[in-house]
């Protein structure tokens, strides 16, 4: 099982290749090309600022302040876990007949599509920075956990993306399901609230969502102290193990002959 | 279909309409059989939906709805209420949108009139969405909330649909000249979902904000209307203003002939385009 993806590493190049070929497709289509990656999650962003710090939180406060701040930290992390999991079910059809005669491991194509969602964030990095330094807030120390929160939600991608990938061969109403799925992540992670209006015995509860972890990891460059008790991560970063592992056994030790079903 | 196709060549209204038909039960089919729960996911999709809304918009954001016609309250069933119309609205103009483009290399084959995929994918989703609706009557049927007002409903539905169908075919014509044309839409699709008072009952917004008249700004909104009408026939079991219905008819006549005029002036030969 764990070979499989221990093989990707040395063919870096060609994944390189791939992922490289992959962006050139996704934006040859459109006039602004590149622009509507980082254009359509920042429009949101600013939106949803819009919509509820005018209509819901007048007063009350959903989130942390600077608002938009706190919107803009949380959307586009939240991008890259959404196109993953809108993407991955087909990422097996999509490329049935190169597969079935590549010699590369099948991870090679659901983890295509996990960086081409890094790479556009890391695209987004700089205007995160922006809205940072020109929003009113300032980073703080736990910047440094900037980069674990990156890693542990490339490992949550991955998992997710080989999941829906090996399991789309055998039900494919996974792409149907996703769309259920992304909805469920947006509202039920901290992405427009925070856990401030949570009864206290609630919160360790919230964190069974892996992605509350990760967007904490994120946030504390700007807010440390959302940071909460290191057994709340463990469980969130114990999910995401279990949802890689699921990932890993769906397409490699799962009995499914791959190339044939393919 | 062969035949079909080349029986709209002739010209006859019954043969079109036979071709918008059998595209729109391919395209019934070619849903429901993609998956193995087929048609159940048309209520388990809106389902999930309302769950997911009502649940952090009435413990986390504390929203409230108003009374039902029979005097509860129910958020769950206020919120579905506004979320069918509007998804009436969105996945028929949506997928009217992409509809030329789907169907382009059989268009640069043989003739089909641009507006042909445009209505045909608008009743296919409309069948859909009528089951939604479907289950939406029977939650207010649940909490024992009926009145003969429901007997209306259709028209509103049908209203959207034709609605829906009129910008979906302005937008199928745009996308093929600018593909940015889907983003754009779905970008805008997000902001007036969000400005729409689907999740939110329209009290909470100022009625004066800075000597800007904003509550009246909301009631510009077409989908305003449509919403309210639907949520006063169902869910409130009272009529709508005359001003909101004349309102929504007076939008759907304009949608119309701009896409009149649209087919006039860039769909004829839109094929060549593709």
């Amino acid at each position: 099982m764990i070979s499989g993806i221990a093989a990707l590493p040395s063919r870096r190049r060609t994944i390189g290749l791939m992922v490289r070929q992959d962006l050139k497709f996704l934006y040859r289509r459109y006039r602004l090309g590149f622009i509507w990656t980082l254009g359509e999650p920042f429009l949101l962003a600013v939106l949803m600022w819009a919509v509820f710090s005018f209509i819901f939180a007048g007063g009350r406060g959903i989130g942390l302040q600077p608002f938009i701040v706190f919107l803009i930290t949380g959307i586009y992390p939240f991008t890259w876990l959404s196109q993953t999991i809108r993407r991955s079910p087909r990422s097996f059809r999509r490329f049935g007949d190169v597969l079935q005669s590549s010699p590369l491991p099948p991870a090679t194509w659901p983890l295509r599509i996990v960086l081409v969602g890094m790479f556009e964030f890391i695209l987004s990095i700089p205007i995160i920075l922006a809205f940072i330094i020109f929003g009113g807030a300032s980073l703080t120390w736990g910047t440094v956990l900037f980069p674990v929160a990156m890693l542990l939600q490339f490992l949550l991608c991955l998992g997710f993306a080989l999941f829906e990938a090996g399991l789309a061969l055998r039900w494919p109403d996974i792409e149907v399901f996703s769309s259920i799925l992304t909805r469920a992540f947006f509202w039920g992670s901290p992405i427009l609230w925070s856990q401030k209006n949570f009864p206290e015995w609630m919160k360790p509860w919230l964190y069974i969502n892996p992605f509350h972890g990760v967007l904490d990891f994120y946030r504390a460059s700007v807010w440390p102290e959302v940071l909460q008790p290191w057994p709340n991560y463990a469980l969130s970063f114990g999910v995401i193990l279990i949802i890689l592992a699921a990932g890993l056994w769906m397409v490699h030790g799962a009995g499914l002959n791959l190339r044939r079903r393919v | 279909m062969a035949m079909r196709v080349q029986a709209v060549t002739s010209g006859s209204a019954r043969a079109r309409f036979r071709l918008i038909w059998s595209f729109a039960q391919r395209d019934l089919k070619a849903r429901f059989t993609a998956t193995s729960l087929g048609l159940l996911w048309t209520l388990i999709v809106p389902l999930a939906t309302v769950v997911i809304y009502s649940v952090v918009f009435s413990v986390i954001f504390r929203a409230q709805a108003p009374a039902m016609g029979n005097g509860k309250t129910v958020f769950a069933a206020w919120f579905f209420c506004g979320l069918v119309t509007w998804n009436i609205f969105s996945q028929i103009s949506h997928t009217g949108m992409a509809s030329i483009l789907n169907m382009g290399a059989m268009m640069q084959k043989v003739y089909i009139p641009s507006y042909v995929p445009v209505i045909s994918s608008g009743l296919s989703i409309g069948i859909e969405r009528l089951l939604e609706a479907g289950v939406m009557l029977l939650v207010m049927l649940l909490f024992l909330n009926i009145g003969w007002t429901w007997l209306l409903y259709p028209f509103v539905v049908a209203t959207v649909a034709v609605f829906a169908m009129a910008v979906g075919y302005m937008l199928a014509v745009s996308i093929v000249y600018l593909r940015d044309t889907g983003q754009i839409f779905a970008i805008f699709t997000q902001l007036w979902f969000f400005l729409t008072p689907i999740m939110y009952p329209l009290d909470l917004i100022p009625e004066d904000w800075h000597g800007i008249p904003l509550r009246e700004l909301f009631y510009l909104n077409p989908m305003t209307s449509f919403v309210n009408i639907s949520r006063d026939l169902v869910y409130s079991l009272q009529l709508p203003s005359l001003g909101a219905v004349l309102y929504a008819l007076a939008w759907t006549a304009a949608a119309l002939v701009g896409a009149r005029v649209v087919y006039l002036r860039w769909g004829q030969d839109v094929s060549e385009s593709i």
